[in-house]
């Protein structure tokens, strides 16, 4: 039988094979394996072999790009990635990943509430709202957030403040525009479990009875009864959910841990079916019609593009059964992708501005607010909080 | 470069290993594996710092050159001047790239002058490369090192990248043999394999997490008390964690590459006095500053004004050399405080205190010094240090606090566990008897207890060895190598088991840094040199401080490392454990004469007794390569997914 000092060296050539293993192992299959161009479950192209350059290198450039190539190219590098989610969950015990958590409630982001850029939100809302204004027009002006999911955890997460963001927005735009809380009306199951975006089908419950009550879109008969004010309104409507498929979000990507899936569905019959919508082409200027729902998308990068064709700087839905000529002026983000389907019967028009994509100095051109009409501003705590990304 | 970044561990470091060991040794001569690792040092440095090679080149060459011209008029008033003009050249640099705009700043605010800041990029690692340069003429023009009159091999000691820009601070006489000649053995490679990746992960996956917790107390406007110890407490183990990490990957790769670097870190945190705590922090440093400022100074051997003006000059300077900023220079300045309030004051009343009392003030200062360390400016200190202590109006406690002291609580506890002796000594008792047997390689983690294995044989003990953590280090290697006694001796290092003994170890073995080399070789010289040397180096050393007089007669310690050194190659056998033990413990009495472990130290190798393997054996030879497996597998995971991963030298 070997004695222990055979012992301590077949540990040496051990250690030695496991190490060199691991290193030269890694090392080979990078030059094998080919890194695929696009990271599915992050949603991002992966970074490519930077060229070298002598000003690339001077500068430093080249290493900087070469860490980034390495990382994104780097054999099994989802299978690594979840490794490392367990790692920090399950070894670590930590609660968040980076600031990804996942619990009952599903997946989300911690992120706080960046007051200043909160503040620039506001004033960039309040200075399209005065503009507005400005025409003269009987036009309703209200304004809103989604707030971040991470709120209806069930549990403290030092993420995003809604009461806060609520004081933040109020200062500048109070008695400006009305105030719609969704922030009460929403709750944990009314998002995906694994995306930041809200799940159509369930808008249908508090977060529409919210917007109605504050801005009267609908009777409570038949078809084209009169609300409170008169004018003729569509019920409540009552939409039939179809299943797309299964949706990872993307916070399962992030997060890079085995989580079951959402069902994505979206909303059909009455209305929406009848409805038209057309999208302002940025090349040409001109609006060409499209779908509301692009079911080839749902296969594409971001499945959630299946609403209204995802980041879209201008789109008008027109409903040729409305009740009365009304239109709503939707200055929006993603989530109003989904939602703005479902206010179709209450409008004859509704028009998404989405001022990420297109310029307000740009909106005269393709914007003329109608008299009787509603503007509706509408963002989610993504946008308040990178609101330099609105033009 | 990073080491713990993708590029170094999948690309550089494969090619590296790769190219050196196809290089092939000629005569045992090493040098064509010297042009690897030199034409590897300088790709490495230039990955980060394309421009400023040159700079470092152009450094290297000054110092390489001063040499030369110190050897040439040695004697004679030029050789003096030499030396001169190689620390303006160095610290000339220094001073230019890392501190002009401070200075400037200064002049600014001094003189309502406006004069517009240089606005350079700090050179990464220009303290360290400078102060080894330094070391190389200094001890040259000492008679404390041999000329190096290849450009190209002292190039390659400058530039070495294993420790190029976060150290340890590796002197010229530690590896001046190597340089010429070393041993490359498969037990010394598995060895650096090991503590490669175990600073591997001490630095991803610890280190880095806790560095995340400080990043976040940063951008959070919660200014609770509890957060904010919960910030400075997880700061003290990150800064921790980080560079002991770094430190053991240097150290790990120049076993790889036939080096032995010094030891840097030996459980700070244990410590039970302030100047303890600074003979276990960064000690390639400390020792630096010793051996080049302090004693030149004058060290403790002078009257009672002059002694405090040599410390404050020491840690003054030790701040200043951590970055161009006045938090830094009051972080050095309060331990400068903290160490004459010991010696004049506490220390003998930290001594009888129970440990845990003495361990809490060590680490509140500890904690509180790390406030200035980590802080912007003064200002930002002096506020986080008001939110530690009530006064920043953020209340006692909040539920963002409490929610990141329950996310952080597992890197936490296993940062405060692991920053102590417990899991090596754990490890040790484990497999005590398999240590015995393979020469005392003991567990990576307990870096005092670790032997050079068996078949490495004595470059390992020699000199190089010696100097890494001053005596105590030295004292505790040759004890772990020899395998003599398994948690004892050779366990929770000898420093830790009897502070005393330690301390005189460390005093005497302090200055004799410089004749480690010829210890190898002539061992009553050794001996010799370090009692000549001792109280000086005694000055230095906590004992000394408390007013133990033997720590002067620290001839102990040289002794149990000049011992090490004399075991032959290959013989870390139990005799020469024995030897090792006898000197340690000589060391202990400040009585053995030199040379006495090196006396009856020594069987030839192959003759221990080989004991049959037990079960523990075979299973730590499944589960040892599974751990490193497994650890660089999740540390690649970490890296692969884009962790949090800063660096922190950049200011060193």
């Amino acid at each position: 039988m070997p004695g222990t000092a055979a012992i301590a060296r077949l540990r040496h050539i051990f250690a030695i094979v496991a190490f060199c293993g691991i290193i030269g192992g890694f090392f080979a299959l990078n030059r094998i394996v080919r890194p695929p161009e696009i990271s599915a479950s992050e949603r991002r192209p992966l970074a490519t072999m930077p060229e070298l350059s002598a000003s690339g290198a001077l500068s430093a450039d080249f290493m900087g790009e070469f860490e980034d190539f390495a990382a994104d190219s780097f054999a099994f590098r989802d299978a690594l990635r979840s490794v490392r989610a367990l790692a920090a969950f399950g070894l670590f015990m930590q609660t968040d990943k980076g600031g990804l958590y996942y619990g009952e409630s599903g997946a989300g982001k911690i992120e706080k509430l960046d007051e200043a850029s909160v503040a620039q939100a506001a004033q960039k809302i309040a200075a399209t709202a005065d503009g507005i204004a400005a025409l003269g027009r009987d036009i309703s002006m209200y304004y809103s957030f989604v707030p971040d999911k991470s709120i209806y955890a069930g549990r403290y997460l030092p993420g995003f403040d809604a009461g806060e963001a609520r004081r933040a927005l109020g200062a500048a735009l109070d008695g400006r525009l009305e105030y719609i809380d969704l922030a009460g009306a929403l709750g944990a199951g009314d998002f995906y479990r694994t995306d930041l975006h809200w799940d159509q089908p369930k808008l249908m419950g508090g977060c529409l009875a919210a917007l109605d009550a504050a801005m009267g879109l609908f009777g409570s008969g038949a078809p084209a009864a009169a609300g409170g004010d008169g004018a003729a309104r569509a019920p409540f409507p009552a939409y039939a959910p179809r299943v797309a498929g299964d949706f990872l979000g993307v916070y399962a990507g992030q997060l890079a841990l085995p989580i079951a899936p959402d069902a994505m569905a979206y909303m059909t019959g009455g209305a929406l079916d009848e409805a038209t919508v057309s999208y302002l082409d940025p090349q040409t200027g001109a609006m060409r019609d499209g779908p509301m729902y692009q079911l080839d998308a749902f296969g594409g990068r971001d499945p959630y593009d299946l609403f209204l064709g995802g980041a879209q700087p201008l789109i008008a839905i027109d409903n040729p059964g409305a009740p009365a000529q009304r239109e709503l002026y939707l200055f929006r983000d993603s989530f109003s992708s989904s939602l703005a389907p479902l206010l179709v019967s209450a409008y004859s028009r509704i028009v998404l501005i989405d001022l990420r994509y297109i310029d307000s100095r740009a909106l005269p051109q393709f914007v003329d607010y109608a008299e009787g009409s509603d503007v509706l501003f509408l963002y989610s705590s993504q946008i308040l909080n990178n609101a330099s990304v609105l033009h | 470069m990073l080491f713990s970044s993708l590029t170094f561990l999948y690309y550089f470091m494969p090619a590296v290993l790769a190219l050196y060991f196809i290089a092939p040794m000629r005569n045992g001569s090493p040098r064509l594996r010297n042009w690897v690792l030199l034409a590897a040092s300088v790709f490495f440095y230039a990955w980060g710092e394309p421009v400023y090679v040159l700079l470092m080149l152009g450094q290297a060459f000054s110092g390489w050159f001063f040499g030369l011209l110190i050897e040439r008029f040695r004697g004679r008033p030029a050789s003096r001047a030499a030396l001169a003009g190689s620390i303006a050249v160095g610290i000339g640099g220094l001073m230019f790239f890392k501190y002009s705009d401070f200075f400037i700043d200064n002049a600014n605010a001094l003189f309502r002058s406006a004069i517009a800041p240089l606005g350079l990029a700090l050179p990464i690692g220009i303290s360290f490369y400078t102060f080894q340069i330094l070391s190389y003429t200094i001890d040259l023009y000492r008679g404390n090192a041999s000329l190096q009159g290849n450009f190209f091999t002292f190039s390659t000691y400058v530039m070495l990248f294993p420790q190029l820009i976060a150290g340890p601070i590796v002197r010229y006489v530690d590896v001046e043999r190597e340089l010429a000649r070393r041993e490359h053995t498969m037990a010394r490679f598995a060895q650096g394999a090991r503590r490669f990746a175990i600073g591997l992960g001490k630095k991803v996956l610890i280190a880095n997490a806790l560095g995340e917790l400080v990043d976040i107390y940063k951008k959070s406007g919660d200014r609770s008390v509890l957060f904010a110890w919960l910030y400075i407490a997880a700061y003290a183990l990150h800064i921790y964690f980080d560079f002991s990490g770094y430190s053991d990957m240097a150290i790990g790769m120049g076993h790889m590459f036939g080096f032995h670097f010094l030891e840097n870190f030996n459980y700070p945190y244990i410590s039970r006095s302030v100047t303890e705590f600074w003979r276990r922090w960064h000690i390639s440093l400390s020792t630096w500053f010793r051996d080049y400022v302090y004693i030149p100074l004058g060290g403790n051997r002078v009257a009672a004004p002059r002694y405090v003006f040599n410390i404050l000059v020491v840690w003054f300077l030790t701040g200043f050399w951590h970055g161009a900023g006045w938090n830094f220079i009051v972080w050095g300045l309060y331990f400068a405080a903290l160490l004459l309030l010991e010696k004049y004051a506490l220390g003998k009343a930290l001594a009888r205190l129970p440990a845990a009392v003495s361990h809490a003030f060590v680490l509140l200062c500890a904690l509180v010094s790390w406030v200035f360390f980590d802080a912007a400016d003064l200002g930002g200190a002096l506020s986080t240090l008001s939110v530690m202590f009530g006064a920043g109006g953020g209340g006692l406690a909040s539920a963002e606090a409490a929610y990141y002291l329950r996310s952080y609580a597992v890197p936490l506890l296993v940062a405060a566990v692991g920053c102590t002796p417990l899991p090596a000594m754990l490890m040790r008792r484990l497999f005590a008897g398999s240590a015995e047997a393979m020469g005392g390689e003991e567990p990576t983690e307990d870096r005092l207890a670790e032997a050079d294995d068996g078949d490495s044989g004595a470059p390992a003990g020699a000199g190089s060895v010696a100097p890494a953590g001053a005596g105590a280090t030295g004292a505790a290697r040759a004890v772990g190598a020899a395998g003599g006694a398994p948690g004892t001796a050779g366990g929770a290092p000898v420093a830790y088991a009897g502070d005393k003994t330690a301390g005189v170890a460390q005093a005497g073995a302090g200055a004799p840094v410089a004749e480690a080399p010829v210890a190898g070789d002539d061992v009553a010289q050794a001996g010799a040199g370090a009692v000549s040397e001792a109280p000086d180096a005694a000055g230095w050393a906590p004992v000394a401080y408390a007013g133990d007089k033997t720590a002067g007669a620290a001839g102990g310690a040289p002794v149990a490392y000049a011992g090490a050194g004399e075991v032959p190659a290959g013989a870390a056998t139990a005799g020469a454990a024995q030897a090792a033990v006898s000197g340690a413990a000589a060391a202990g009495a400040g009585a053995a004469p030199a040379g006495t472990g090196a006396v009856a130290g020594g069987q030839p190798p192959g003759q221990a007794a080989d004991l049959p393997g037990r079960p523990l054996d075979w299973a730590r030879l499944v589960l040892e390569p599974l751990g490193i497996a497994l650890l660089l597998i999740v540390v690649t995971a970490y890296l692969v997914d884009g962790s949090f991963n800063p660096f922190i030298y950049f200011r060193f």
